[in-house]
């Protein structure tokens, strides 16, 4: 009984529109934090992606091109609280592709860093925790997607007679 | 059957777009609606005077234009046009300010750039053909031969080890553990500062392999220089 009235506790504080909004826009925020260095450094980001070994060369750079713009806006929309449902799918997207990258790299043995925040391949190696903090990242998703009802967003501050 | 005769006929079909061009043919007022019995299935297509639309199709572009408007539509179908917006939104904006930027990236990259590691581990070096011609034969030297299988078959120095190298593919432990015997590795390519040749050397580097360097004039520049091989001279060779 105890336990069911745990899990109703956490449920609730989980489920509640502030803390869930907080928990979106802090993954928004890792989103677009994460894309600000391949946005200047494409060229070390292309070096970062090609590290992995994971992708022929022909196609990396477009990758390269391509995945921090797609990050930053994913990142904003979901801070805004834009099509949550929407962008949540392409975090998802995103961290399963890092996720297998990284859990590759990690099982080859692959000595690199992980290119996540920094472009530089100096930075701090990668680790088996870079892949927990994708699955940890993965989870807040899954909650957003359940609990998170469009509360706390843009449009309420655009407009706050509409809820 | 389903709808016969009915102008609002609505046909499902399958992805096939032959399927959808005969049951565009079928619909025809003289048509059997007995004939479109087998593409029932998951695709809904409304007829309308002379244009057959795409209920998804129109659906997407509906959200696309409207954004969140309170059109009726399945929470999957908004859902996934509403990915495809923001992917084609970001791929679009990604591509225009590369073009603008003064350090934009080549849309395909020429070669991969070298492999690099946060180790502080020595890069592979140079070995020019004098010095390799002097350590051809010599115990503690090894030549390997980076290019693929056919090539080395065709042709390559003598006493060369075959150790194909593939960018996406790290090299072996076992291959490292190889080669960590000898005091040169030199590894060559067909030609003249070879990339790949580069790359293979300074991965051995990498890995802890003392002594990797790669051949800067290549096979070719080796069989000019009067070195010895084993089959056919190179491809791009002329002397």
């Amino acid at each position: 009984m105890n336990t069911m009235n745990l899990m109703r506790g956490l449920r609730r504080f989980i489920s509640h529109p502030l803390f869930i909004s907080l928990l979106r826009i802090a993954l928004g925020a890792v989103f677009i934090v994460a894309s600000i260095d391949k946005l200047r450094h494409p060229q070390a980001f292309a070096a970062a992606i090609a590290n992995y070994r994971l992708l022929p060369y022909t196609v990396i750079n477009a990758t390269a091109i391509v995945l921090p713009w797609l990050e930053v806006i994913t990142g904003t929309v979901l801070v805004l609280g834009v099509w949550i449902r929407a962008s949540t799918m392409i975090v998802w997207g995103l961290l399963f592709v890092f996720s297998v990258a990284i859990s590759q790299a990690l099982f080859r043995g692959l000595d690199i860093s992980c290119g996540c925040f920094s472009t530089n391949p100096r930075a701090a190696r990668m680790s088996w925790w870079t892949l927990i903090w994708d699955l940890i990242w993965f989870g807040w998703g899954v909650l957003i997607w359940i609990f998170d009802h469009g509360r706390y967003t843009v449009f309420q501050f655009l407009n706050p007679r509409k809820d | 059957m389903l709808n016969g005769g009915n102008p609002n006929f609505f046909c499902s079909i399958v992805t096939d777009p032959s399927t959808f061009e005969s049951c565009i043919k079928a619909l025809e007022p003289s048509g059997s609606s007995e004939a479109f019995q087998p593409l029932f299935l998951i695709l809904t297509i409304r007829r309308s005077s002379t244009i057959i639309k795409s209920q998804k199709f129109g659906d997407f572009l509906f959200v696309f234009l409207s954004l969140d408007s309170q059109i009726p539509m399945k929470e999957s179908q908004k859902i996934t046009a509403q990915v495809a917006v923001l992917l084609v939104l970001s791929a679009s904006l990604a591509f225009i300010t590369n073009a603008a930027r003064d350090d934009r990236l080549p849309l395909v990259m020429p070669f991969p750039p070298s492999y690099q590691c946060p180790s502080d581990e020595n890069p592979g070096s140079p070995m020019d053909l004098r010095t390799a011609l002097n350590l051809f034969g010599k115990p503690g030297t090894a030549f390997v031969d980076a290019r693929k299988g056919d090539a080395f078959r065709q042709g390559h120095i003598e006493g060369a080890r075959l150790l194909p190298y593939s960018f996406v593919e790290p090299l072996s432990k076992k291959t490292v553990d190889s080669l960590r015997g000898y005091t040169y590795v030199i590894v060559y390519c067909n030609s003249k500062d070879s990339e790949v040749s580069k790359l293979m050397a300074g991965e051995l580097a990498q890995a802890g392999v003392k002594g990797a360097f790669f051949l800067e004039e290549g096979f070719t520049g080796w069989v000019k220089a009067g070195g010895r091989y084993t089959g056919k001279v190179p491809g791009g060779y002329d002397g």
